[in-house]
């Protein structure tokens, strides 16, 4: 439905430039604009359930139809797909992962993902969007060294745009050719253009809590010595009603 | 008392219906959602089911293939259908109470413990299916105290089917359903030998056959069918991940950070084993001890398999409360004492519970609390068996009968 909207919004606006993919326009043929992009991540919540929150500055004079986020996560974190979907309306982004999510494992069990996130892009022009990811921390493995917590980085996703055929100085940008999904919903794929941003965000880091594995000794003598206690009590109060009881 | 009954059930059917309403407007509405997680686990798995797929093609989705059968008209006709059914289950679980106690010569005071409790209210409401267990379990209790011992069979058979944990009554039951000796028999001086054949033979009789016939032939029919249907995964996901079921995240078990603590090691399996035995050996005392009352048998089994168990949630809870209200007449404990226990066993959740949020939604390293909390929760389940069994008044025993 936004397709006849697009070409409407194109036709009219003669300044435009207007590819055959339709996908990436913008106010003169040179795409400095892209010189203005800037993605930024912040982390939300605390624990292991957080949200990140990119956002993406475009310069006014740009207006872009379709950009794909590539996230490369550490195996500490999953997303889980089944909460993904049940956003619903929520979300203003469609996620494709390159494999299966086991929503349990440990950290060093499990390995790492990409996700690829198509924004909805339709309601731009606007100067910013935020994209909201449900995130969740694995449990680590237990530590030797005693350290409370691990820390995890999460890198900046890299930035991708539908091929940009438009742009007479194109070459002039630090940009790479890559291919990816071209749809959230199928697994053809098409080139894209890695665009690198003049000011590449840090990465952010979470805190995940980690087993002290050098109590190991205690925490299993005292299980059993506590289970092992409550196991006796319970059966001598039992084994007292033996007689009056049984039948 | 009629009258009482009449107002008591439509109105705790009421509250319920109502509490499905509110929770229907709070998901719409505000950013923390009142329906369990679980029950977008059970709607996943049946919308897999209306497209001719897998259940378990929905992953966490660890229950028999029935559920989400049962469940394909939230698919079909409208999304809180799972819901209505689980809160029916409920009303007809306390329905079930109520008559389990009748013929136990109680009053209908004590089902509404179940029946107005908030807690299986808010689970039900929330979208648990623990109240279909609850009406199985209390279904088949009804039915061995009415000595209708085929219906009870194939109850027990489907409870098992359903989750594994009522297989822990099957040695209670085998011992209530056994040949026993006449009071002349038991005081005649008997060798060992024949003490010892007398009672093998003790289980040789048509009850037993028949029970054990019904009820493994309706587990083993249930379990042949979706095996044929969904083949290794539906017995992986449905019984043998329970069994060998190993998870390290926080719960309320007492094994918990030992779990997490060696799960790597060459030690695990045998901590695993060591975990076991308590629970195995207090289930054959209990059950040797207390079979022939069978509901406070029953609820006995459930509390220390739930206590002693390698993983421990809240819901596990509702498996044995929903059998408290059986045992709570024959107690001679004071109201004081009983609502101190109450207390007692909230105060030990209270004491868990705040270093678990510290860690999980705070990020604290409270690890050590939450053990240490788990200890003690497991102390103060086992002080309260401990005064609920040298509290209860047993039940004379009665000679069974096949309907």
């Amino acid at each position: 439905m936004y397709l006849p909207l697009f070409l409407t919004l194109a036709c009219l606006s003669t300044c435009h430039s207007f590819n055959e993919h339709g996908k990436v326009y913008n106010a003169s043929d040179d795409c400095n604009f892209l010189q203005h992009i800037k993605v930024s991540m912040e982390l939300k919540k605390t624990g292991f359930h957080r949200e990140l929150v990119t956002t993406i500055r475009f310069n006014n004079s740009g207006l872009l139809s379709k950009i794909l986020l590539l996230y490369s996560w550490p195996k500490d974190i999953y997303v889980d797909p089944f909460q993904l979907a049940s956003l619903g309306d929520q979300r203003n982004w469609e996620m494709l992962l390159d494999s299966t999510i086991d929503l349990e494992t440990p950290a060093h069990k499990s390995s790492g993902f990409v996700t690829y996130l198509f924004p909805h892009l339709e309601q731009l022009p606007s100067a910013q969007v935020n994209l909201t990811i449900p995130i969740h921390g694995r449990y680590q493995k237990p530590s030797h060294h005693g350290n409370a917590l691990n820390s995890v980085d999460i890198h900046p996703p890299s930035l991708l745009l539908w091929a940009i055929e438009t742009c007479n100085n194109l070459s002039s940008f630090t940009t790479t050719v890559v291919v990816a999904p071209c749809t959230a919903n199928n697994s053809s794929t098409c080139q894209w253009i890695e665009v690198h941003p003049q000011q590449q965000p840090d990465p952010v880091t979470l805190e995940l809590p980690v087993g002290d594995a050098s109590l190991v000794i205690p925490v299993c003598g005292g299980t059993l010595l506590v289970t092992i206690i409550c196991t006796v009590s319970l059966s001598k109060s039992a084994w007292a009603r033996t007689y009056e009881i049984i039948i | 008392e009629e009258a009482r009954k009449r107002v008591l059930f439509p109105v705790s059917f009421a509250v319920r219906l109502a509490l499905v309403l509110y929770g229907d407007y709070q998901d719409k509405t505000m950013v923390l959602k009142y329906t369990d997680i679980d029950y977008h686990v059970f709607t996943d798995a049946a919308r897999f089911i209306t497209v001719g797929q897998s259940p378990y093609n929905r992953s966490t989705y660890r229950y028999t293939p029935l559920v989400a059968w049962i469940l394909t008209p939230n698919i079909y006709l409208f999304m809180a259908f799972g819901k209505i059914l689980f809160i029916l289950c409920d009303v007809l679980s306390g329905l079930l109470i109520y008559k389990i106690l009748r013929l136990r010569g109680s009053s209908l005071g004590v089902s509404s413990l179940w029946l107005l409790n908030p807690l299986p209210m808010g689970v039900s409401s929330r979208g648990n299916a623990e109240s279909i267990l609850a009406a199985l379990v209390l279904g088949t209790l009804l039915c061995m105290e009415a000595r209708r011992l085929t219906c009870a069979a194939l109850l027990f058979g489907l409870s098992v089917h359903m989750k594994i944990y009522p297989v822990t009554y099957t040695l209670p039951i085998i011992l209530t359903l056994r040949t026993r000796d006449t009071a002349a028999n038991k005081h005649k001086t008997t060798s060992k030998w024949r003490s010892l054949t007398g009672f093998i033979t003790s289980f040789i009789n048509k009850e037993l056959f028949m029970f054990a016939s019904v009820s493994g032939g309706v587990f083993c029919i249930l379990t042949a069918l979706f095996y044929h249907m969904y083949g290794w995964e539906f017995l992986h996901e449905t019984y043998l991940y329970h069994l060998t079921r190993r998870d390290i995240r926080h719960n309320f078990s007492p094994y918990f950070y030992m779990i997490y603590l060696t799960a790597d090691t060459r030690w695990s399996h045998l901590l695993g084993l060591a975990a076991f035995l308590p629970q195995l050996l207090l289930l054959l005392i209990l059950s040797w001890v207390f079979h022939s009352d069978l509901a406070f048998c029953c609820f006995l089994n459930t509390a220390v398999f739930v206590s002693f168990n390698k993983v421990c949630t809240s819901q596990y809870f509702l498996w044995y409360l929903c059998l408290l209200p059986l045992v709570i007449p024959r107690l001679s404990l004071s109201v004081k004492q009983g609502l101190g226990l109450l207390l007692l066993w909230f105060s030990g959740q209270g004491v868990w519970l705040a270093p678990a949020y510290f860690l999980e939604f705070e990020g604290h390293n409270t690890f050590l609390w939450i053990w240490l909390a788990g200890l003690l929760f497991l102390v103060i389940n086992c002080f309260i068996l401990v005064q609920i069994i040298s509290h209860y008044k047993p039940q004379p025993p009665r000679t069974l009968k096949t309907d």
